[in-house]
């Protein structure tokens, strides 16, 4: 099998150092490219399978180049790394196309899951629509699209229409972190408006009736100040 | 204000007199040489005039005349020193002098009334424009401060960025070496490795508390609050404490009712995040540290309890008064407590919040409340049927 190209664009080169042996450890083939200019060069020339993103670039704003790559290339998935804190970039990127934001500092096991769920992610949007059937499945969590249905280890659980939308559109892009914004505007329409109180507080049941554990849940996870993330691995 | 016009009226009094004094002389001097068709008329109206320009209102001007009258009458007219009512045209020449005394006394009057109302204006303009430099001072030096400020502000932000960089290459070359080729190395320098990696995320943590304090004073109009879940963000902080520290053990449990809470998340997460790690670091205490939630009157009260040897006296009672909680170093076993517990004060003090510890008995009980959001609870009955 061919080894899956990444292309890191980051400009500190201990942190490329450590990335590069840690991506190579995991048989994925890795270009560099430590300044815009370089990165879109290598990303048309190599057309890699995945894209890590260092939005601090000497020579560009990298959201712009996000935006330029993701114009190009929307098929390859981008994952943005950022020493940049608050969710208002956060959401940002997600919104310019990322799809996946990870910060600085990060642990190498964090970046590679997320690498691999964003790999996962992308195969399958090219091989076709993910769980043709409708039915998704996460541990003891089963949704039935087709049946309208939920049950959590065996057992039916009773949902409202609107919970039930959410869990499909979480589902739907299983391992990608979905905005407030995306998921308002996916569910309840682009009327409603700016806040968000709905869809927490039909998230919050939703938990409740999964029981999940705010501190380690088992299926849905929240990135705060972002949005939420049907959880893959 | 009695005082100044008594002695107002004392000087007019004074003038009154004197220029009288001033024409009675006059006329006697005089009185020899003219003889009978003798001036003196002329020089107590000349008086008149003068004490009703000198003088305030109608009073002295008018006494002035009549005393005049007086005066001509006795003394400067025939027969002298004595008074005399048979003399013709008495009346006459009485209102002759008093008609000029009052016409003088009604235009000087005036004169004084504009002369008064000019100064006064003038007066108010200096003040106005003194007022205008002054607020003009102080609006400058308000500029540089903020300008000063924003400048202290930008550094530290991007001081506080450009560690990370750094950071992230240190702790995450030890989390590769450690993660992925562990057993090539002795053991007592993985373990050392395993030092730089926590003592590099324990600056991580210093630089996010850093720049949630430029966050909190870069808001000059205040945060923009938003109605949170507080589970969330307490489970999100405790899991990262959890990645931090795996032998870590902290308890939460949801309550039931789901409260929306006002705030900004990642501070509030910032809060938590520096409370349980104070208790996990510091506490000296192997009994699961507790964090829970309370509702009470439209407000959200956050707990963090631990079990442990307790806070420093000192710091227990800054927080009690709400004073800052001093951090200078005391020492490195309690390193980053007392930034860690200013940090907390400064975002909860911009949710108009502040930061309460109690002594347990067993541990330190640290505690804060939110405001509930309104139009809190939504009822979403319609269930799927088949």
């Amino acid at each position: 099998m061919m080894k899956q190209k990444i292309l890191i664009i980051e400009d500190d080169r201990s942190i490329v150092h450590f990335m590069k042996r840690a991506l190579e450890d995991e048989q994925y083939q890795v270009v560099i490219a430590e300044s815009a200019r370089d990165a879109k060069a290598i990303f048309l020339s190599h057309l890699p399978s995945l894209v890590l993103l260092d939005l601090g670039l000497p020579d560009q704003d990298g959201m712009l180049l996000l935006g330029e790559m993701k114009m190009q290339h929307p098929e390859i998935p981008v994952i943005v790394v950022s020493a940049r804190t608050w969710e208002d970039e956060k959401v940002k990127a997600l919104d310019m196309g990322a799809d996946d934001y990870v910060a600085k500092p990060f642990g190498i096991s964090e970046l590679k899951a997320r690498i691999r769920t964003a790999l996962r992610h992308a195969s399958l949007i090219q091989s076709g629509t993910p769980a043709e059937d409708g039915i998704f499945k996460r541990g003891d969590l089963v949704l039935d699209v087709p049946h309208h249905r939920v049950t959590l280890a065996g057992e039916r659980i009773h949902i409202t229409a609107h919970e039930f939308q959410i869990l499909e559109l979480l589902f739907r892009n299983q391992g990608k972190v979905l905005t407030y914004s995306y998921m308002i505007n996916q569910i309840w329409g682009s009327y409603v408006s700016t806040d968000n109180q709905i869809l927490r507080v039909n998230m919050a049941n939703i938990r409740r009736k999964l029981k999940e554990d705010p501190v380690r849940p088992k299926y849905i996870e929240t990135e705060l100040g972002v949005g939420y993330r049907m959880m893959d691995e | 204000m009695g005082q100044i016009t008594s002695k107002i009226r004392l000087r007019d009094a004074g003038i009154t007199l004197l220029v009288l004094f001033l024409a009675f002389g006059i006329s006697q001097l005089l009185l020899p040489k003219t003889g009978v068709e003798n001036n003196s008329a002329l020089i107590f109206a000349a008086a008149v005039v003068i004490i009703s320009s000198l003088t305030d209102g109608y009073l002295y001007g008018i006494a002035a005349s009549i005393i005049g009258v007086f005066c001509i009458n006795i003394y400067f007219m025939v027969p002298y020193a004595e008074f005399n009512l048979s003399f013709n045209g008495y009346p006459v020449a009485m209102i002759s002098m008093l008609i000029p005394a009052l016409i003088v006394c009604a235009l000087t009057g005036n004169l004084k009334k504009h002369a008064a109302e000019a100064e006064e204006r003038e007066k108010k303009t200096r003040e106005l424009f003194e007022m205008n430099a002054k607020l003009e001072k102080e609006k400058n030096q308000i500029e540089i401060a903020h300008a000063k400020n924003a400048v202290r502000s930008n550094i530290l932000m991007a001081v506080s960025h450009d560690l990370r960089t750094p950071l992230t290459a240190i702790s995450g070359s030890a989390s590769y070496i450690l993660s992925e080729r562990k057993t090539e190395i002795p053991e007592d320098c993985a373990k050392m490795i395993e030092d730089i990696k926590t003592d590099a995320d324990w600056l991580s943590v210093m630089v996010q508390n850093i720049l949630s304090v430029t966050r909190v004073n870069d808001m000059q109009k205040g945060l923009k609050l938003r109605p949170e879940i507080p589970e969330e963000i307490i489970g999100s902080s405790i899991a990262k404490i959890s990645r931090r520290f795996p032998a870590s053990r902290i308890s939460f449990v949801p309550p039931d009712d789901i409260v929306l809470a006002m705030m900004d998340p990642l501070l509030i997460e910032q809060v938590l995040i520096n409370l349980i790690e104070n208790a996990v670091r510091h506490s000296g205490s192997t009994k699961p540290i507790e964090v829970s939630l309370e509702y009470e009157g439209g407000k959200v009260r956050f707990l963090v309890r631990d079990h442990g040897k307790g806070l420093p006296e000192d710091i227990l009672n800054q927080i009690t008064e709400d004073s800052p909680v001093m951090v200078e170093r005391r020492g490195d076993s309690i390193r980053g407590m007392g930034i860690g517990l200013s940090v907390c004060q400064s975002i909860l003090k911009a949710h108009n919040s502040r930061l309460y510890a109690v002594d347990a008995g067993e541990g330190t009980c640290f505690y804060f409340s939110l405001d509930a959001a309104e139009d809190n609870i939504y009822d979403e009955t319609e269930n799927i049927d088949h």
